[in-house]
């Protein structure tokens, strides 16, 4: 057998393996089990196959085949969301050391340029005598979000499970929503986007992926709800090397990297998480756990910075 | 000073309509050129994007939102004078009411073209009305200023009726070729006794409306600002301080314009210096209003200096903006009260100066409010090419503002070369009055 | 001496080898194509092999779709044939056991699973293999101590009979939609002499479905004795599902356009109506002076 290069990566595997043989939605089950039905829509043509004890079973065919890929969602439906879901995302700063491999990823998955990244980090530090720190910041998918608040026309919108969606073809460009947002999480596609796409695939725009940006209209981290339905987790999480993102539902209270699972509340008791800019109202469902107990230094994430970029004292 | 009585014949030839000297054609010309220019660069915007503005993702706003401020600001000009004095009985400045309406209505319209301009996606305009979210601050700036604009045409309109009579029956190379249009916005007005009646109230009843009207787009205007987060925008202060300086506004474009037409014109007999003596004195009262209302809004927040707006406070009173700042402050404010609160400095021509002054000053102090507070974001600018820290508009930006300027003057100079510029009925009628 | 003679011997038919499949190759040499293969057994009962074609490119592994790959049992032959497969888009694609291999199949105990490519015009042909024992995994809930607790059985197969596994490592977890949560401290637990392990159930009030029930899920991951091993149990160990996110419907100053609050509408629509019902009352007047003068 083959050797991976990390454990967690063998994790993440098996899991996807048997994720990829149900249609993409909300519960991954063993297509081998009779709960299976219910995700699986069978075909009701059976096939031979053998049992570990040597017995012959019959299983629908449906279950063999790998789903392909599915077709990018409505945009109704992608304005109403997954229901039952209330997406959340942990990122603990402890481990963070400004390697921007989620922010490289995120670009070149949403073909963004690298002047208009969705997710940026930050060097972080408030007072004179208090601890730098890098900060990966993306959109915050406020409950309360004052960007929705103030979109004239519904171009951007809070869904059932929680993610803000921009939709691209509703968008007039008034960026009343990048003035609106505290977080400065939203980008302007100020010229066309230089995104080819393959002219044998036509893809229908579904907000939920958004490639390619449309000229004139605004783009932020979507949560990336088209890898959530095909049971793959968003590409900032599975980038990172060290395992800074975790991301999950609220509901299930359970957040992941792919290597490591943790059962959210606790874990923000534990490590005393907190959110961005509480003061303001606006809700995140973005939480940071502190940097204590810091796997790197500060400096270590120096080297990655470009050159002349300056760290200055800032306020959270 | 002794009013001579004129006869309403006498009115009636020095208010009509003249064609254009030479420096009317040259005025025109270069107005024109200014437009065009403004139009090739716009052109230029639609088909390459915004990016050719130097706007970018931390100054998403920039010129054109700071000048769509500036006109809704002065366009409140037309219901302070036309509105406010009428119902408050006051008679002297009948001769500026019209002034004041075409300035108003003039401004709003350039006020929602540049807002168009300013949009990534100008043809889904029409989005507002099939998707508008009652909720957005947005949805009400449309609302307000449509029903604003709706509103001054028909405080121009229905005081023009009886000029129109008038011109009608007029000779004469000034309005000749216009006969048509006369006819068409008002042959059907006859003086009679019971349209008189009608006019009257319908006028009564527009300057009754239009003032809370006018008071609300400024205030929603303001609120754009004010419904967000951000230091030197969060402030409970905003709808009266930009309402008191669209007053300010307003009004010093009323002078500069009265001393314009005045002297173009040769109204020295309508606009009388007395006419800059109130004005002047108008002018005063509302630039320290304003300056009371600066005062609250950028000493209140310095007292306590907090974090977020510390950047922002010291950018304004000693940083980057510092010139630009005590700039607005002086020649918006400062100096032309020093100059109109003494008798002499208020005849015309310094008036004339002053009024320019409040108007220059004015334009930049809207710059001011939109620009730095967006480079003080609560989170560093990190990441980001080293263009996006600063903001100095593109030639472009300059070219389609500049251009909505001269647009916005263009419909004066043409409507001041269709229609009396100063009601001739109304001023025959306050002839009569006094005479008796 | 003989040995000194076979090196070189040796060495030289490896040069000879070399120098014959670079004249053979084109230019470039071909990216080394490279075949994972899996050994599962999902849910105690349907093993199955997963396929996993990739490339390394520049330390990176990236999937390698359309790859045509024959799986055999123990060797590679005819009759010993699971299936042909070609992988997906993302260069994966699962073999299970037809009938044909049964009679090989039932008396295995000890096996391996051999996977072959064809050479193609990017690729050259490659082999791999993955061996394990037989074996199955059971899970049971106990009470220790008054304490909910899980115990995990793994046996393997000896000859006809199913013995305990030892030494096995186990993830307990409970099944979420993304990543499954351990359901204790530990990320693993090994099984003992008795082939069991047993773990306490620490996640009291963790969210299930509306009725509160949880899956549990028991597995090895790539155990190099048993592969891929996994069973799951539904059991009524979780709270009720309370859905944390936003209700939708609530009419807010966020919500879509038709939701917009009451106040909002009602404060709006008044002023709107307030203020253009005078327009409207006005052109009127104007219409009526028109008629009034035209007459």
């Amino acid at each position: 057998m083959e050797n991976i290069d990390s454990t967690s990566r063998r994790t993440f595997i098996a899991g996807s393996i048997l994720a990829g043989l149900a249609v993409g939605c909300s519960n991954k089950k063993d297509p081998f089990t009779q709960s299976a039905e219910e995700t699986v829509a069978s075909s009701g043509e059976k096939v031979k196959l053998l049992s570990v004890d040597g017995e012959i079973v019959e299983v629908d065919i449906a279950y063999l085949k790998p789903i392909p890929h599915l077709p990018p969602v409505s945009i109704d439906e992608s304005r109403i969301g997954i229901e039952g879901k209330k997406f959340v995302m942990v990122v603990d700063l402890a481990r963070c050391k400004n390697l921007r491999k989620c922010q490289a990823s995120c670009d070149h998955m949403h073909h963004i340029h690298s002047e208009q990244n969705w997710l940026k980090v930050y060097p972080m530090k408030e007072a004179e005598h208090t601890a730098p720190y890098w900060q990966p910041t993306q959109c915050m998918h406020c409950d309360e979000p004052p960007c929705v608040k103030v979109c004239p026309v519904d171009a951007t919108f809070k869904r059932k499970d929680g993610i803000v969606l921009i939709d691209n073809q509703r968008c007039i460009g008034c960026r009343f929503c990048m003035a609106a947002c505290p977080y400065s999480s939203r980008v302007f596609n100020w010229q066309e986007s230089d995104y080819v796409e393959d002219p044998n695939i036509h893809v229908a725009y579904s907000p939920e992926t958004s490639v390619p940006q449309k000229r004139g209209t605004v783009g932020k981290c979507d949560f990336c709800p088209d890898m959530y339905r095909e049971g793959k987790l968003p590409h900032c999480v599975q980038a990172c090397p060290n395992g800074v993102f975790l991301f999950g539902d609220m509901n299930e209270d359970s957040v992941t990297n792919g290597a490591e699972t943790f059962r959210f509340s606790e874990l923000i008791k534990d490590k005393a998480g907190y959110r961005l800019m509480e003061d303001l109202g606006t809700k995140p469902s973005v939480y940071y756990l502190p940097p204590v107990s810091r796997n790197f230094k500060f400096e270590d994430g120096m080297e990655n910075e470009a050159p002349g970029e300056t760290i200055s004292s800032h306020t959270k | 000073m002794e009013k001579l009585t004129l006869s309403p014949e006498k009115i009636t030839a020095d208010l009509v309509p003249q064609a254009f000297g030479k420096r009317g054609m040259i005025w025109t010309g270069c107005l024109l050129v200014l437009c065009a220019i403004g139009l090739v660069a716009y052109i230029r915007q639609v088909t390459k994007g915004l990016v050719v503005t130097n706007m970018r993702d931390y100054v998403s706003w920039g010129i054109y939102i700071s000048n769509f401020v500036f006109f809704v600001a002065i366009s409140l000009v037309g219901s302070l004078i036309t509105a406010v004095f009428r119902l408050a009985d006051v008679h002297w400045s009948t001769p500026l009411t019209r002034i004041a309406e075409i300035i108003a209505v003039s401004a709003i319209v350039f006020a929602s073209l540049i807002i168009i301009v300013d949009m990534g996606r100008p043809e889904r305009f029409y989005f507002l009305l099939l998707f508008g979210r009652i909720q957005s601050p947005i949805m009400w700036d449309v609302i307000v200023i449509s029903t604003y604009f709706v509103i001054s045409l028909l405080l121009l309109y229905l005081p023009l009726l009886p000029d129109i009579k008038i011109l009608l029956e007029q000779k004469g190379i000034g309005v000749d070729r216009f006969q048509k249009l006369y006819r068409f916005l008002g042959s059907f007005w006859k003086g009679l006794d019971i349209q008189e009646k009608m006019n009257n109230k319908a006028v009564t009843l527009l300057c009754v409306t239009i003032i809370p009207v006018a008071f609300s787009i400024h205030t929603v205007t303001s609120w754009l600002f004010a419904t967000t987060y951000r230091p030197g925008w969060d402030s409970t202060n905003f709808g009266a301080y930009f309402i008191s300086g669209a007053f300010l506004v307003g009004a010093g474009g009323v002078v500069v314009a009265m001393y314009v037409f005045r002297h173009v014109y040769k109204l020295e007999k309508y606009i009388t210096e007395m006419h800059f003596d109130r004005m002047g004195k108008i002018v005063v009262m509302l630039a320290l209003l304003y300056l009371y209302f600066n005062v609250n809004e950028y000493l209140v927040p310095a007292f306590k200096m907090k974090t977020s707006e510390e950047a922002h406070l010291m950018q304004l009173f000693t940083g980057e903006y510092a010139a630009m700042f005590w700039f607005a402050i002086f020649t918006g404010m400062l100096i032309p009260i020093a100059i109109m609160i003494f008798k002499k400095g208020r005849k015309p021509l310094p008036m004339f100066v002053a009024g320019i002054m409040v108007v220059v000053g004015a334009w930049f102090k809207r710059y001011l409010i939109v620009t730095p507070t967006l480079l003080h974001p609560f989170l560093p600018m990190h990441n980001v090419p080293a263009s996006y820290h600063h903001y100095f508009p593109s030639w472009e930006e300059w070219a389609i503002a500049i251009g909505s300027l001269a647009g916005a003057m263009l419909v004066i100079t043409f409507f001041a070369r269709i229609l009396p510029i100063i009601p001739i009925h109304e001023t025959i009628i306050e002839q009569h009055e006094t005479a008796e | 001496m003989k040995q000194p003679n076979n090196y070189k011997l040796f060495f030289a038919f490896i040069i000879v080898l070399c120098s014959f499949s670079a004249i053979a190759q084109d230019e470039k040499p071909k990216p080394k194509l490279l075949l994972e293969l899996g050994y599962h057994l999902s849910n105690n009962k349907i093993p199955f092999v997963s396929v996993y074609t990739k490339s390394k490119n520049e330390r990176k592994f990236i999937p390698v779709p359309n790859i045509a790959v024959k799986i055999y049992l123990t060797q590679e032959a005819d009759a010993n044939l699971l299936g042909t497969v070609k992988t997906n888009n993302e260069g994966r694609a699962i073999v299970s056991f037809p009938p044909s291999v049964q009679a090989l199949w039932d008396t295995a105990t000890q096996f391996t699973i051999v996977g072959t490519t064809d050479a193609s015009k990017d690729y050259r042909s490659i082999s791999s293999e993955t061996s394990a024992t037989k074996a199955k995994i059971n899970i049971d809930t106990v009470l220790v101590d008054g304490a909910r607790n899980i115990l995990v059985t793994v046996t393997k197969k000896q000859g006809k009979d199913w013995v305990p596994a030892k030494d096995i490592e186990t993830k307990i977890t409970v099944k979420r939609s993304i990543g499954n949560l351990s359901v204790s401290d530990a990320e693993t637990y090994t099984t003992d002499s008795a082939g069991q392990a047993t773990v306490e159930f620490k996640r009291i009030g963790i969210p299930g479905d509306e009725k509160g029930n949880i899956t549990l899920v028991a597995r090895t991951e790539d155990n190099e004795f048993v592969g891929n091993l996994s069973i799951e149990k539904t059991v009524p160990w979780g709270s009720n599902f309370v859905n944390q996110g936003i209700d939708f419907n609530r009419r807010t100053l966020f919500a879509t356009r038709d939701k917009a609050p009451w106040w909002l509408l009602f404060l709006a629509g008044s002023i709107f109506i307030g203020v253009w019902s005078v327009i409207i009352y006005l052109v009127r007047q104007i219409i009526k002076m028109r008629k009034l003068g035209n007459t």
